[in-house]
């Protein structure tokens, strides 16, 4: 199917625990830190779905997420998931305002995630 | 009446509208396969809407047309005059029988003949398909899904489902339904279902049928309809496409989540990046969908996305997402209640005004601050009481005001957008009306509107509608010369009539053009003279454009004959105050030979009036804006006594001055001896002066219509609250002139 995810977060445990998850269910996975190192290489490769975390040094996920979507398209229009620990309203609404299309809450179990990814890609695995 | 009849009111007249506008398109274009496509999409629909209600009558009438339709898209026959008019005929018989439904809050009970008279319009040649009588439906129905489940062939081997409910009394009738079920041809699957659950053995009437039967056969839809028709009205019978694709899965919840999230996401096209969001929306709900199984309504959303990322705004991808949207919490049984009372309101559907999603979402933000605002209030009383400086509750209180006030405007903002509907609404009647008024004079003449999806308050939209019709009218009667007339003079023998709407700032610019003969101004100055409406000499020393006007004179007509279609010239006068009540303006311009065209000039919307305080007899009251002309602080010895009456000149006009305080039957206070206070006023195509006795502010203000006590009394236009809390009183001008 060969869809590629790339995990945004700066925790290496979160990135390994939803890598784990996504190779198994048969994606091609990619990871950085922040959301500079994720535009860097958006611009060079593209990705199908892309997982944001939110607090994270350099660019955070929301300054990310705006950024993003003022790129040229395609890249614009990449769609973010964005997951983070914050569970309230405005929080929800400020990851949409920056323009995420969805908002996962952590902790988050495998298939949770890889149900949602699935969804999100058009695949059922 | 019951919520399937509500439902089958709204969305029957929806369909009736959307299927005469298809129509008049593709009569347009008749070759166009789209708009017949549309036209016969919407008979279609309407039919199943009429066998779900069961309004045998109806579903019969529109079973005749779609026939004919269908004959026209297999290239047996081709779009003409007649057959549109026919079709028109039935939307409007529909309509009115939904009108009666309404009115009598039952089905119509619409005699055999009548309908029978409708369908024979449509039967030129072929006979009635014994199909006609049965009840057909469009959708897939709770029954088919069960009946499939059970006889999961019926999906790859297609064939008939019939459901047949009898009447209780059947058996009193000799009909035995289980034996005529099982006469169909090639039956595959029979189903005995109890419409009420099985009484205790002793309460049983084992004379009344309990039975709904449901049955699949391979037989054809002909058959089938021909072996059932002696009970027509119970049955209900499907044709099942085994190409079709039953829909497997309904959307689960999550899917549902994620495709809402799409449409907020794409709602709020003021954000930066919009075609980012709105494509990354995009991808994910059609992935979404085909996850779901729902690989047609992918497609079908993909090209939504296509076109709304061209134009770049939301619709009409986020409108085919809400519609899928409402179909899969249909379809996954997890309604909410209250979403879908908010849809399907009890009001019926001329009252009531359908929202779109994303207003709602902004009223919903705008309470979330307000509510912030409001708390922020209570901190700074917090701080006052623990001994703040007065500077700053002040800088903190200005803060919170300028926010205030910016939440209150976007609430009237947002508050008005919810009362906006397209002219649409007004402009569709029109074609058909033209078209016929013109047949009827033995005229030919066609319709074209352009701006129809200009976005008014409804209120104007309602009020324009019948100065409209008077100036279609006149168009088609007046305007319009006989189709000789026009061959002799090189025009084309259909005549045009443009209907126009655009908005032009805070106004509405809606006209009427034609391409007739003109207004005989000649003509116009000879009636003028004959009628006294002014000397010889003037009327001689007047411009073509004060000659038009004259046609806004009461009871002056050119009209070389009287029709019943428009009797003589029916009253521009009419037309100018009605629009002129609405605060607007009407221009006409004439070319002799050329045509006519009037124009309306209307605020955009009622509610946010601009208005002029002032004293009088003590108390205040406000005027329009829009009817000022000017204030005048006139020497008292400048106004003459004309009767009983008093006037003034201003410069070499000659204006009628009305003491406002005494008018309105209030005491007068000690006036200013030498000097008069007076508002001059254009309203109704007269100038006004009234004295008052001091002048006020100038406010924007929402205006209320006024109701209960006050509603009686003639010459307020509405009252509004003043900031102290007292009511202020606008008048209504040209009905106290009058």
């Amino acid at each position: 199917m060969d869809k590629r995810i790339l995990i945004i977060d700066d925790a290496s445990l979160v990135r390994l625990y939803y890598r784990d998850a996504l190779q198994r269910a048969g994606y091609s996975v990619d990871e950085a830190m922040n959301g500079l190192e994720a535009l860097e290489k958006l611009l060079v490769t593209p990705a199908d779905l892309l997982l944001v975390d939110i607090n994270m040094p350099k660019m955070d996920g929301l300054t990310f997420l705006k950024s993003l979507r003022r790129q040229p398209m395609p890249l614009a229009a990449t769609p973010a998931i964005v997951v983070s620990t914050e569970a309230a309203p405005q929080d929800v609404e400020a990851a949409r305002r920056a323009g995420g299309n969805f908002y996962l809450v952590k902790p988050l179990t495998q298939d949770t995630l890889t149900r949602y990814v699935g969804l999100c890609c058009g695949i059922k695995s | 009446m019951n919520e399937f009849l509500k439902q089958f009111l709204i969305e029957g007249r929806e369909l009736v509208e959307q299927a005469t506008e298809d129509l008049l398109a593709l009569e347009e274009a008749p070759d166009n396969r789209a708009e017949l496509d549309n036209v016969f999409r919407g008979f279609h629909t309407l039919k199943g809407l009429a066998g779900i209600v069961e309004f045998a009558a109806m579903s019969r009438v529109l079973h005749a047309a779609e026939d004919r339709l269908a004959a026209v898209r297999s290239g047996e026959r081709s779009v003409t005059g007649e057959l549109v008019t026919d079709l028109l005929f039935s939307l409007d018989q529909v309509a009115q029988w939904l009108d009666e439904l309404e009115r009598e809050d039952r089905l119509p009970m619409v005699p055999d003949a009548a309908a029978a008279a409708l369908v024979a319009r449509f039967q030129t040649t072929a006979p009635e398909t014994p199909a006609t009588t049965a009840m057909v439906r469009t959708e897939q129905a709770d029954w088919i899904e069960g009946l499939l489940s059970d006889h999961p062939q019926g999906r790859e081997q297609g064939g008939v489902a019939v459901r047949y409910r009898p009447e209780p009394d059947c058996f009193f009738r000799h009909i035995d339904p289980v034996a005529l079920i099982a006469q169909l041809p090639d039956l595959r699957a029979i189903r005995l279902v109890p419409n009420d659950p099985w009484p205790p053995l002793q309460e049983l009437d084992p004379f009344a049928c309990n039975l709904t039967v449901t049955a699949l056969t391979g037989g054809t839809l002909g058959q089938v309809a021909d072996q059932l028709h002696g009970v027509a009205g119970r049955v209900e019978i499907q044709a099942l496409d085994p190409a079709r694709s039953w829909r497997p899965t309904a959307l689960s919840p999550e899917a549902m989540a994620i495709l809402e999230e799409q449409l907020l996401l794409v709602s709020d096209p003021a954000e930066e990046g919009f075609d980012g969001r709105l494509g990354s929306a995009g991808r994910i709900s059609t992935n979404v969908l085909r996850y779901m199984g729902w690989a047609a309504e992918a497609q079908k959303l993909q090209h939504g996305l296509d076109k709304s990322l061209a134009l770049g705004r939301a619709e009409p991808f986020a409108g085919v997402l809400r519609q899928l949207l409402s179909r899969g919490s249909d379809e996954a049984a997890a309604i909410e209640p209250d979403k879908l009372s908010f849809l399907r309101s009890d009001e019926i559907a001329v009252r009531a005004l359908r929202v779109e999603v994303e207003r709602i979402d902004a009223l919903v933000r705008l309470a979330g601050e307000l509510t912030v605002a409001k708390n922020a209030l209570g901190h700074v009383s917090r701080l006052a009481k623990e001994g703040a400086t007065p500077e700053t509750i002040a800088t903190l209180l200005s803060d919170q005001y300028a926010l205030l006030d910016r939440c209150v405007q976007q609430l009237q903002h947002s508050l008005l957008g919810i009362r906006l509907v397209p002219m649409r609404h007004v402009f569709r009647r029109f074609p058909k009306l033209v078209r016929e008024m013109a047949a009827h004079l033995g005229k030919s003449a066609r319709l074209v509107t352009e701006g129809a999806a200009t976005e008014v308050d409804k209120a104007v939209v309602d009020a324009l509608s019948e100065p409209l019709l008077h100036v279609l009218r006149n168009a088609v009667d007046h305007g319009i010369e006989p189709t000789m007339q026009r061959a002799a003079s090189g025009k084309s023998a259909v005549a045009t009539v443009w209907l126009r709407a655009a908005r032009d700032g805070e106004q509405i610019v809606v006209e009427v053009e034609d391409d007739g003969a003109g207004i005989d101004t000649a003509e116009l100055r000879r009636v003028a003279e004959a009628r006294g409406i002014a000397a010889a000499d003037e009327i001689a020393a007047m411009t073509q454009d004060e000659i038009t006007e004259l046609i806004f004179v009461p009871g002056l007509s050119t009209a070389a004959s009287v029709s019943d279609v428009s009797g003589r010239g029916v009253g521009m006068d009419a037309v100018r105050s009605a629009i002129a009540r609405l605060g607007g303006q009407v221009e006409v311009e004439t070319r002799p030979g050329a045509g006519t065209r009037v124009r309306f000039r209307v605020p955009f919307t009622v509610l946010m009036s601009q208005v002029l305080t002032l004293e009088a007899g003590g108390q205040v009251f406000g005027i329009p804006m829009e009817i000022v002309v000017e204030t005048v602080r006139l020497p008292r010895d400048r106004i003459m006594r004309v009767g009983a009456a008093e006037a003034f000149v201003l410069r070499n006009r000659t204006i009628p001055l009305i003491n406002l305080p005494h008018a309105l039957g209030l005491a007068r206070d000690p006036l200013d001896d030498s000097y008069a206070q007076v508002v001059i006023t254009a309203g109704a195509g007269q100038f006004a002066a009234f004295e008052v006795d001091r002048f006020g502010d100038h406010l924007e203000i929402m205006l209320k219509p006024v109701d209960g006590l006050l509603s009686g009394l003639p010459g307020i236009a509405g009252t509004t609250l003043l900031g102290d809390g007292r009511v202020l009183i606008v008048l209504d001008i040209p009905e106290l002139l009058n």
